[in-house]
């Protein structure tokens, strides 16, 4: 498996506080993390510092052997709209645009197809997430997980490389974020590589590892291996997750 | 006899060629060395009336009992309209530009408390929250816009005061200087203090917004002041070329111009304010304008004017242009007095201008050029005068006989005081009280030397003017403070546009701003993102500034011809003259470029945006 994601040395600060403290890490094509720690322990700005959202102070980091963290404003927007997706824990689509209209805002920047193709494929996203029926909704009159569905199908519209969450399910009810958490694995399967940020165990024993982030560090890592849809393993990898959290505290 | 010129007067009685007299003014010691060396006395006599319309009773009854008549008779509507049409144009000028500024700054009062308020709805949420009631966090605000109203009016106040001699400079020259009435104090205290009282009522209206806001509103949703429902238009995905930096901005100003209603008014406002003066402007300094004023459009004017020697005077002018091969054609007009009755019965003096040309090139507000010799056309004031109109028969008393003529024609005249009359019938037998020529070269470009040889050959009784000086020196003046307000009209809109463009753009930038870091997120660079504010800000500013223009060209020349009406010119309709340079490619690129480069100076800020502080929020 080639390295899609490469972090070398990795620093962060806010004034004289160190957010991040020399982070490397490395993730293969069709990985999925997940990245976990306290609050303030910096996992939402080692996502945000790793996804070119925000600049480190020092260090590097290569997406698909490109060194990112210095790129210019058009250019890391370009690799955005090109090869990474992006799910938050709101949904963050445009308020004044339907949900279709949403989803393909990304592909019609991009237009590395022709906008029937962009429409094309958002259709099949669409249904895959199982929100055709809202496509030409208002954002305002669909439900939470259908929003969180279509942030998703906007994320994946130019088929990026890697899809980055934070606390994507975090503003769900736990049945909408089985779903959620559900559409994720499969896109994961289908090759995405995924990193995510979360609080949650139910979350993070969906992925193939944890890193786990202390002071800025990574204190550990743990290693589930790939996700099967079987409620049995599922609640067995939930409870070895758990069991490792806690002897660390959290 | 030599003399040294110390300083030039302005004389509001005779500073025009149309009065066809100069003064000098000589020490006495002069004036009697002057008078010991012979030359003709002329006696200056003045009357003073209780109620004005008495002079032209006065003049007629002066005429007509045949008293000397050598020197032009300068009535008070004659000074008037020689002297104050420059502060009677400034003033509409100013009226128009104060009134348009005064709708612009209560759009600016709105977007600036508007922008505060979104601006810190958190703020006044969390005051909500704590149980604040509406009144006390009003005030909190409202006493902060009545400190800046208060501070502003009385800075408004003081400036007038003191600038008013800058805009009153013309006036006290012309008719001498009157120092402020306790009126004219009292009420513009009293018009600062509505004017305090305006801002704040319009203030407190808009801050009853907050009435409205809820808590979870301004803390939970992150809704913005003005919560309003929008309609989602869907069919982004339906387009198929139009690049999406295009789309977006062009569907948010079909769905929702609403939003960007304050730059498209500004802009119309702008337009309006500057296109209206620019235009009266051109409209003054045009050649043509003299065709408004009663005369025609030569290269040569040449008046003879009363007295003694009019005939010789006349036949030596006709001599002289008769051997000038320069000439290409010229018409000779006489004017003649003659009697009507006016619409109280009473015979009042008429003047018309006879000659086969007469009235010929005139521009006619109803009617036309008199073509038979019954036919008479008159000026507008004549109308009101006599109170008859186009196609009426008014009766004309000359040498004891009454001879009945048509109304052909009315024209608009600030010749002459505004009374006059023209017809080709001679009135053979009436004495001439001046002979107007006008002349036409072969080369226009030499009327100045034509003029200036002429006037060598000629002696005096006769004034021989160029057409451009006598424009001059009847609208010189006008165009010449035109000139200036319009300067300054044009730099006031400039400024106004780009105050707007802030204003309005920063309040936009906070409200769009969760949707910034969005598109930001999903790979829309700033550059993209400048270019959509671009686009949308230069596709309004077009609308605007197209309906500016259509309006200058629907309203401009109502709105100007309405207050030339007012003013007692004796102008009733004046075709504005535009100078499609200025306005249809200069004046709207100034506005839409002003508009644009401040957009994207404005749009710099983008980039210290946080867009994960905003995602995390």
């Amino acid at each position: 498996m080639r390295t899609i994601l490469n972090v070398e040395n990795l620093f962060k600060s806010f004034g004289k506080t160190t957010v991040l403290n020399n982070i490397n890490f490395e993730v293969k094509e069709g990985d999925f993390i997940s990245i976990m720690g306290h609050s303030g322990s910096g996992k939402s700005t080692l996502l945000y510092s790793i996804s070119g959202m925000d600049k480190p102070t020092s260090g590097k980091v290569f997406l698909c052997n490109q060194e990112i963290s210095n790129l210019a404003d058009a250019e890391m927007s370009e690799l955005r709209l090109s090869k990474m997706g992006f799910v938050f824990q709101h949904s963050y689509l445009l308020k004044n645009l339907s949900i279709k209209d949403n989803i393909v805002l990304p592909g019609f920047k991009l237009a590395r197809k022709s906008r029937d193709q962009v429409n094309d494929h958002a259709d099949a996203l669409l249904e895959k997430t199982g929100i055709t029926h809202v496509a030409d909704h208002d954002i305002k009159k669909v439900s939470g997980g259908q929003l969180q569905r279509a942030a998703i199908c906007r994320a994946l519209i130019n088929q990026p490389v890697i899809l980055f969450g934070d606390e994507p399910t975090g503003a769900l009810n736990s049945s909408t974020s089985k779903e959620v958490l559900d559409i994720i694995n499969r896109i994961n399967n289908e090759g995405t590589t995924v990193i995510l940020v979360t609080h949650d165990v139910k979350v993070a024993a969906r992925s193939d590892e944890i890193i786990y982030l202390m002071d800025g560090n990574i204190e550990d890592r743990m290693t589930l291996g790939k996700y099967e849809n079987d409620n049995m393993r599922t609640k067995a990898r939930e409870k070895k997750l758990y069991e490792w959290l806690e002897a660390k505290g959290l | 006899m030599t003399f040294v010129v110390e300083v030039f007067v302005l004389d509001a009685q005779m500073n025009s060629p149309m009065v066809s007299s100069t003064r000098i003014l000589l020490s006495d010691s002069d004036f009697e060395g002057l008078k010991a060396q012979g030359g003709e006395n002329e006696y200056l006599i003045e009357a003073y009336f209780a109620n004005a319309k008495e002079a032209t009773r006065f003049q007629n009854d002066y005429e007509n009992a045949g008293l000397p008549q050598d020197g032009q008779a300068v009535t008070y509507s004659m000074i008037f309209l020689l002297s104050a049409i420059t502060d009677i144009i400034m003033a509409f000028v100013l009226l128009l530009v104060s009134m348009l500024l005064v709708a612009v700054s209560f759009i600016c009062v709105k977007f600036t408390i508007m922008a505060a308020l979104e601006e810190e709805i958190t703020e006044i949420g969390t005051m909500k929250a704590i149980g604040l009631p509406f009144k006390d966090i009003r005030n909190i605000y409202l006493l902060k816009y009545k400190i800046l109203a208060i501070t502003g009016v009385t800075i408004g106040y003081i400036i007038a005061l003191l600038s008013s001699d800058l805009f009153t400079h013309h006036i006290s020259i012309t008719f001498g200087n009157m120092s402020l009435s306790v009126f004219a104090i009292l009420f513009s205290l009293i018009v600062s203090g509505l004017m305090y009282l305006v801002i704040t009522v319009y203030a407190k209206r808009i801050l009853k917004k907050i009435k409205n806001l809820t808590v979870v509103d301004s803390l939970v949703k992150g809704s913005g002041i003005s919560n309003k429902k929008e309609k989602v238009k869907d069919g982004l995905h339906k387009s198929k070329k139009l690049s999406i930096n295009w789309l977006m901005s062009l569907r948010e100003i079909r769905y929702r111009f609403k939003k960007w209603g304050i730059v498209f008014s500004v802009v119309v406002l702008a337009v309006l304010m500057m296109m209206i003066p620019i235009n009266l402007m051109n409209t003054f300094d045009s050649p043509e304008f003299v065709t408004y004023m009663g005369s025609s459009l030569e290269d040569i004017l040449i008046e003879v004017d009363n007295g003694d020697t009019i005939e010789e005077n006349y036949a030596k002018v006709i001599e002289v242009l008769d051997n000038d091969d320069d000439i290409s054609k010229y018409y000779t007009y006489r004017r003649v007095r003659v009697q009507s009755m006016n619409t109280d019965g009473e015979l009042m003096n008429l003047y018309i201008d006879t000659g086969d040309n007469s009235g010929k090139e005139l521009r006619y507000i109803a009617g036309g050029a008199p073509n038979f010799e019954n036919e008479i056309a008159i000026s507008y004031l004549n109308m009101n005068e006599i109170g008859k109109d186009v196609g009426d028969t008014i009766i004309i008393y000359f040498e004891g006989n009454e001879q009945d003529f048509v109304i052909s024609g009315v024209y608009q005249d600030v010749t002459s005081g505004g009374y006059t009359a023209k017809s080709i019938y001679h009135f053979s037998n009436l004495v001439s009280q001046k002979y107007t020529l006008s002349v036409d070269l072969l080369d226009s470009s030499i009327a100045n030397q034509k003029a200036d040889a002429w006037s060598n050959i000629i002696d005096t009784g006769v004034s021989i003017d160029p057409m451009a000086d006598f424009i001059d020196q009847t609208l010189g003046g006008v165009v010449r403070q035109l000139n200036i307000v319009v300067g300054l009209i044009v730099m006031v809109g400039a400024l106004l546009v780009v105050l707007i463009t802030v204003l309005y753009l920063k309040l936009r930038l906070v409200k769009d701003y969760s949707n910034i870091a969005i598109m930001k997120a999903i790979g829309f660079s700033y550059q993209d993102l400048t270019k959509q504010y671009l686009i949308k800000i230069g596709t309004v500013a077009l609308m605007g500034i197209t309906l500016g223009v259509l309006l200058t060209n629907l309203l401009g020349e109502r709105i100007v011809n309405a207050v030339l009406r007012m003013s007692g010119l004796g102008l009733q309709s004046v075709g504005l003259i535009v100078n499609p340079l200025i306005q249809f490619v200069l004046i709207p690129l100034m506005v839409l470029g002003l508009i644009l480069l401040t957009t994207w100076i404005v749009l710099k800020t983008m980039k210290k945006y946080n867009i994960i502080a905003i995602i995390n929020e």
